[in-house]
């Protein structure tokens, strides 16, 4: 093992050369509250908590919203209005605590910018956590760029920017305080799709 | 004779999607004269899977159902096709001709399968025949086959003798109304889809402290006839599967060492999670 030990070390010899006070990433792990965590002020404005794992149905961008027919697939984007939206998950109890509807549309949102998505209910997300993939291929703002809600369903816009630990190169975007609500405004047509407006989504 | 059969698992699906992915890559843009016309880019595919999700947080069931043209022998949208527009082979892969059922859209509506597919642009009606145009070209399965990771999917050629005894012995079923049509698409572990189940997790205390209490013999009677007996897990959980929806009265009867029993009764609509039953030490 390329340790100075030659053994696995709980007590970290180079972090201990590197880095000895660093809060974030001390030499003996332990336990500390991320940034994005429930037990911060953040979470009373922002009282969901939002996974992006990758994405299933499509590798990293790449197949998606190139109007091929992995669109259709239901559990990767919605067809609603004419225009495939990207899916997040939220969980019944949440979904009718903010008024919002299976497959309708919503506004999922930080400080940071908003991406509205099309809405699927499932016991799969436990209460208090929605569920999107990261990684989808359009950033698409309703308005000015970073200022207006993304309608290409781009969740990295709210995912946090901060690596795991300053001193270091781990993203630190694997949670995220978001807030969910029911989504009424228009918008307008979809270039990069061939599909039919009326056409409802199959299931 | 012997005829083709698809066999589905829904234990062994993960919803990868691949099957339909592959029958969409396979007909959109692609047309095989006499046996298919091309398939729309969008909507519904010939071939699908729905994912079908049961009870609620944190006792959840996903499973996913596959869902195409079920190549009845006795098929509705034959009795209603004119012209001789859909076809039964002798192999058993039911046909509809892309020429000859030009503008029949009702049979669309004759499929209580929902697997016959209106195109808008070519006014035909559509379904997935079985990649019968590689079949005939020596392929061994058709491309959802070859397509499935995880061997969810298997087409078997066999005498209907033969796929009589493999459905027996595998316990296979067919989707409504399948039976009266005689379907050659088969369902294994179908209970995912078609019935509901009942769980709870049991709770105790172990030196002052809750507890999860593993191997407490429960049983679910029907009256006074046990339908399901186990035991609960390391985490105190237990489940009944398998079970009729809005099938009524139930009654949870548990005897854990240790502890009290205690009976919980349910009225059954659908899948349903007891919550935590906690029980009192004896």
């Amino acid at each position: 093992m390329q340790t100075p030990s030659g053994k696995f070390e709980f007590d970290c010899e180079t972090l201990k050369r590197f880095a000895p006070d660093d809060e974030e990433r001390p030499p003996i792990l332990k336990y500390r509250r991320t940034n994005e965590s429930l037990g911060t002020e953040r979470a009373e404005r922002l009282p969901l908590q939002m996974i992006t794992p990758h994405p299933r149905y499509s590798f990293h961008t790449q197949n998606d919203a190139k109007d091929g027919f992995i669109n259709d697939i239901e559990d990767h984007r919605l067809l609603i209005d004419g225009r495939y939206y990207w899916v997040l998950r939220i969980n019944p109890e949440d979904a009718q605590a903010r008024g919002i509807r299976e497959a309708s549309l919503v506004r999922v949102f930080t400080e940071r910018g908003s991406v509205i998505c099309a809405v699927r209910l499932t016991h799969c997300a436990r209460p208090g956590v929605v569920h999107g993939y990261a990684s989808c291929a359009v950033y698409e703002p309703l308005g000015e760029p970073g200022k207006s809600p993304d309608l290409g369903g781009a969740l990295n816009v709210l995912t946090p920017p901060e690596p795991q630990f300053v001193r270091g190169n781990a993203m630190g975007n694997s949670n995220c305080l978001v807030e969910v609500e029911a989504w009424t405004g228009t918008a307008p047509a979809d270039a990069r799709t061939t599909a039919a407006p009326a056409q409802p989504v199959a299931h | 004779m012997k005829k083709w059969n698809l066999v589905f698992d829904l234990e062994l699906c993960t919803g990868c999607q691949s099957c339909a992915m592959a029958v969409k890559d396979e007909y959109v843009g692609n047309e095989f004269p006499g046996y298919a016309a091309t398939m729309p880019l969008h909507g519904a595919g010939w071939v699908q899977i729905h994912a079908h999700e049961r009870g609620r947080f944190p006792a959840v069931d996903l499973a996913y159902i596959f869902q195409c043209c079920q190549h009845c022998d006795d098929a509705p949208c034959m009795k209603v096709a004119r012209n001789g527009a859909v076809k039964k082979r002798s192999d058993g892969i039911v046909m509809i001709d892309p020429a000859l059922a030009k503008g029949q859209k009702e049979l669309v509506d004759a499929c209580p399968f929902h697997a016959v597919h209106w195109n808008e642009e070519l006014s035909l009606p559509q379904a997935w025949n079985f990649d019968a145009h590689l079949l005939d070209a020596g392929w061994s399965a058709p491309r959802p086959v070859q397509s499935c990771p995880t061997g969810a999917l298997r087409a078997l050629k066999v005498e209907d003798d033969e796929m009589r005894r493999i459905a027996s012995e595998e316990r296979l079923q067919r989707l409504e109304p399948g039976e009266k049509h005689r379907t050659r698409v088969h369902y294994k572990n179908l209970y995912r889809f078609t019935s509901v189940f009942v769980a709870g997790t049991l709770v105790g205390r172990d030196q002052g402290l809750e507890a999860c209490v593993r191997g407490a013999e429960v049983r679910l009677m029907r009256g006074s006839t046990a339908v399901g007996s186990g035991a609960s897990d390391a985490y105190g959980d237990f489940r009944f599967d398998g079970l009729p929806p809005e099938s009524g009265a139930y009654r949870v009867e548990i005897a854990a060492k240790g502890y009290r029993g205690k009976n919980v009764e349910l009225e059954l609509t659908n899948s349903h999670w007891l919550g935590e039953i906690r029980l009192d030490a004896a």
